[in-house]
């Protein structure tokens, strides 16, 4: 795991994922810890879906259970890190998501939690 | 018409509020030989070399490389390494007029110049005690030959090494070749640290760990094109752990399917 907890000085991540990778930014985000005292940004590129962006999916169904719940945890974390830290994450997508359908819906999908308490900033 | 009898360091001052202005600057070089000097300063700044006929007239144009403009150059960027030659790094050559500069920038773009390239990579060793910031983009580059360049400078904080394609001889690669510079004192290493390497990272990241001084990178931007390269970031990650403040990282595991997914995982936990 990439773990963060040593890095105290840590004041912002950027992180860049492929479409069947979301847990390793769960992981290390969960090593930042109240010693991380000037931690104030997280960046995080969402990948793109063609399934979601083109049909109005199932998305648990053409994630798969699996990645949907990486998804899922993904979400439970920002929300934690929200509630202690008031730190709200960047998100971004790939401009074809734009190009397509609306951005909110998309992050909807993988990020309800979040989205619905507008704890993100969502970045064009 | 008199010329009046202002302060030399008044001129100075107008010219360096034209120091984005080109022609203006060019201008000022033959108006008088008093503007010429610090018109220089900022014409020559900048120097890139992005053809080879560009160099080739550099070469006739300055034949003395111990004398300005060469002097003033503080960002050099080389995109036509394949043009350099043993003789430009011997005394009297023009690599050596570029001593003070601070930002160095060598890209190679195709396969087909990019061995001949690597090899006059070791012309520029240590050219310009001064750098602080390197920027090296090659199509495909060994891990000890980047190691032992970046080594060769003395005050050096910033390192970018991006290269696109594997190596097709890996083992000439191994841990075992040790780089040629390691008596030389280690360069701080205090800014960025910028890596993409395609045919994996580990041998750049083992080496520049095992570095007497160690590492302190505050920023890291790092891309994952292999497996392995996690591992790298682990190491990276905590050898800059006292001092890392920024950290990028990029997944770029080409065609990653659910069962590479699944070592992924494995390898992340």
């Amino acid at each position: 795991m990439i773990d963060l907890s040593k890095a105290t000085r840590l004041k912002d991540t950027v992180f860049r994922t492929g479409s069947h990778l979301v847990s390793w930014i769960t992981v290390a985000l969960r090593t930042i810890t109240l010693e991380h005292r000037d931690f104030q940004q997280i960046s995080i590129y969402v990948p793109y879906y063609s399934m979601l962006v083109n049909v109005c999916a199932n998305v648990r169904m053409f994630l798969g259970e699996d990645l949907f719940r990486r998804w899922l945890d993904l979400d439970r974390l920002l929300v934690q890190i929200w509630e202690s830290r008031s730190i709200r994450a960047r998100v971004m997508c790939d401009p074809r998501v734009r190009e397509r359908r609306d951005m909110r819906e998309y992050f909807e999908m993988l990020m309800p939690e979040v989205m619905r308490r507008a704890i993100v900033d969502l970045v064009e | 018409m008199s010329t009046p009898h202002l302060p030399a360091e008044l001129f100075d001052h107008v010219v360096d509020h034209l120091h984005d202005t080109e022609d203006a600057l060019r201008n000022c070089c033959l108006v008088s030989k008093s503007l010429i000097s610090r018109s220089r300063m900022h014409l020559f700044t900048v120097i890139r070399f992005d053809t080879v006929e560009r160099l080739q007239s550099w070469k006739e144009t300055f034949p003395d490389p111990q004398t300005p403009p060469a002097f003033y150059a503080e960002t050099l960027s080389i995109n036509c390494l394949q043009a350099v030659t043993a003789e430009d790094a011997e005394p009297g050559g023009w690599i050596g007029g570029f001593s003070r500069v601070v930002y160095l920038e060598v890209v190679v773009d195709d396969l087909i110049h990019a061995t001949q390239s690597a090899s006059s990579l070791s012309l520029f060793h240590g050219f310009s005690p001064a750098i602080k910031s390197i920027h090296v983009k090659f199509p495909v580059l060994l891990s000890s030959r980047i190691l032992d360049f970046i080594l060769s400078f003395p005050l050096l904080e910033d390192v970018t090494v991006i290269t696109r394609y594997k190596p097709l001889a890996d083992n000439l690669d191994g841990p075992n070749v040790l780089p040629t510079t390691t008596c030389l004192p280690a360069p701080p290493m205090t800014g960025s640290f910028e890596l993409l390497q395609q045919g994996g990272t580990k041998h750049i990241t083992r080496r520049l760990l095992s570095l007497p001084g160690g590492i302190h990178f505050r920023k890291l931007i790092l891309t994952w094109c292999r497996e392995e390269d996690i591992l790298s970031t682990r190491g990276l990650v905590e050898g800059c752990s006292h001092t890392l403040e920024s950290l990028h990282i990029a997944c770029e595991l080409v065609g990653t399917s659910h069962v590479a997914s699944a070592a992924i995982a494995y390898l992340v936990f």
